[in-house]
């Protein structure tokens, strides 16, 4: 059986680029859904335990733990928005390279 | 009918970041489909109106909606496999059975098995690596599977509706699935002749530990084996009914007629072959989407089937009565005839290819 030949990853939207942009736009969507989420589920406990203070919520400085959760969040999601913009230019496996560590296989 | 699912119980939420993300590929899947299709649609047919096949393509390719159906259909697959392997590693899902042996009981893997260009080249359905590199992978592949059918066929329903619809009542001693994947489809049929021997087939070694796994687990004597569904090895003449569901799209037209006279080979005089797969539907916009889709979604051999005179593949291995026959996978199942239900939303265009190897008792 023959191969199947190399082919450029399609742009239905005209350009690299632009299909690349509009990815980044879709993840970001979804991290904000992720971020809804969260948010409605901490309502939810709140609303059973206290009330909300008034005024912007922050992490205290002291709140390392937290922060650094944060901070990873934040990493995770550019890296999430960069993915888009790291594609290979191959239609037959545009994304084997974001293929997971594991064992078994054939 | 077949009375038992595999409904989930239901699961543990251990990451609802990931579910949350999921949960967003699948609502962007399910407006694709439903919102966004059926706006293209009517533009191709409004610019149109002869409904001739060329006019409405070159209409659809025209349309203001068409660069972002085609950008969405391929973009969210992406986001999907991002969102699913995230899943999968917060839940460790793919951990349960990664030490199976290659011959445990039920389970026939083939170290040896080279596995064919045609099967390795491209990543299917998009699938980061496909779906035989690692167990990983098959685990990926067992909760994309879900998001790609809009979340309709969480416990394979589909599955036990070819079951129950499109085989009829008989007696089974043995079912041979080719291109049994992680094992959806041989369930229904061990569960609705729970004496026959089912044998599911496929290349890939992960997907079969994980349908060994979920058999188990689930009380079922099922076997599963690792072979080229052109050459299974199992001897000719033992199977009463050989089956395949949605895979015969994924085929080369000559790895197909190949596929097809293995399953005439395996069969016993009287025997029945029963495939649900994909059919053009006479919709010329949505037999358009459909063929674009395998482009799209990287089935590259989608398109070719439905160029693929498959009857005349049948009649050529020995099967008589080819016919294809429509399905509806919202509850009938298996129709009377090629003849598809009017739907406005993006769908998979169901179809029953029915055979029979000629002989038996009732000739």
């Amino acid at each position: 059986m023959s191969e199947i030949p190399y082919a450029p990853e399609p742009h239905a939207l005209g350009a690299r680029q632009v299909d690349g942009l509009a990815a980044m736009v879709l993840e970001l969507a979804a991290q904000l859904h992720v971020e809804r989420a969260r948010v409605r589920a901490l309502e939810h406990h709140l609303r059973a335990l206290a009330p909300i203070p008034d005024g912007p919520l922050t992490l205290p400085a002291e709140a390392a733990g937290p922060r650094a959760e944060l901070a990873g969040d934040l990493r995770r999601s550019v890296a999430a928005l960069l993915a888009a913009a790291a594609e290979r230019d191959d239609a037959r496996a545009p994304l084997r390279h974001e293929m997971r560590a594991g064992g078994g296989g054939n | 009918m077949s009375v038992d699912s595999d409904a989930a119980a239901p699961e543990t939420v251990a990451s609802p970041d990931a579910d949350a993300k999921v949960a967003f590929a699948l609502a962007l899947k399910q407006q694709w489909a439903r919102e966004l299709y059926p706006a293209l649609a009517d533009q191709a047919r409004t610019a149109a109106p002869s409904g001739d096949a060329a006019d409405i393509r070159a209409a659809v390719h025209r349309s203001p909606a068409y660069p972002w159906f085609a950008w969405l259909e391929r973009a969210a697959q992406k986001l999907m496999w991002r969102a699913v392997a995230d899943l999968v590693d917060a839940r460790g899902a793919a951990d349960d059975d990664g030490g199976a042996a290659a011959r445990d009981g039920g389970l026939d893997l083939d170290p040896a098995l080279a596995l064919p260009a045609w099967y390795t080249d491209v990543d299917i359905h998009i699938q980061p690596g496909g779906i035989w590199r690692t167990d990983h992978a098959a685990a990926v592949y067992e909760q994309g599977a879900k998001v790609v059918m809009f979340g309709d066929n969480d416990d394979y329903a589909f599955h036990r509706l070819f079951t129950d619809t499109a085989v009829p009542d008989g007696k089974y001693r043995r079912i041979v699935d080719l291109g049994c994947g992680f094992g959806k489809s041989t369930r229904p049929f061990k569960r609705r002749w729970p004496d026959a021997e089912v044998i599911g087939i496929d290349l890939s070694a992960p997907v079969l530990r994980l349908a060994h796994s979920q058999a188990a687990g689930s009380g079922l004597d099922i076997t599963y084996r690792q072979a080229d569904a052109q050459h299974t090895g199992l001897a000719g003449g033992c199977a009463d009914l050989v089956t395949a569901t949605m895979v015969v799209h994924e085929l080369p037209p000559a790895v197909l007629g190949a596929v097809l006279a293995e399953a005439a080979r395996l069969l016993a005089p009287g025997g029945l072959l029963r495939v649900l797969d994909f059919q053009p539907t006479g919709d010329p916009v949505l037999d358009l989407a459909i063929a674009e889709h395998g482009t799209r979604n990287n089935e590259p051999y989608l398109p070719m089937l439905f160029n693929t005179d498959v009857l005349a593949a049948c009649a050529g291995a020995g099967l008589a009565d080819a016919r294809w026959v429509a399905f509806d996978e919202r509850g009938a199942g298996r129709l009377p005839s090629a003849r598809w239900p009017a739907r406005e939303e993006w769908h998979f265009p169901w179809a029953v290819l029915e055979a029979r190897k000629p002989g038996g008792d009732d000739e």
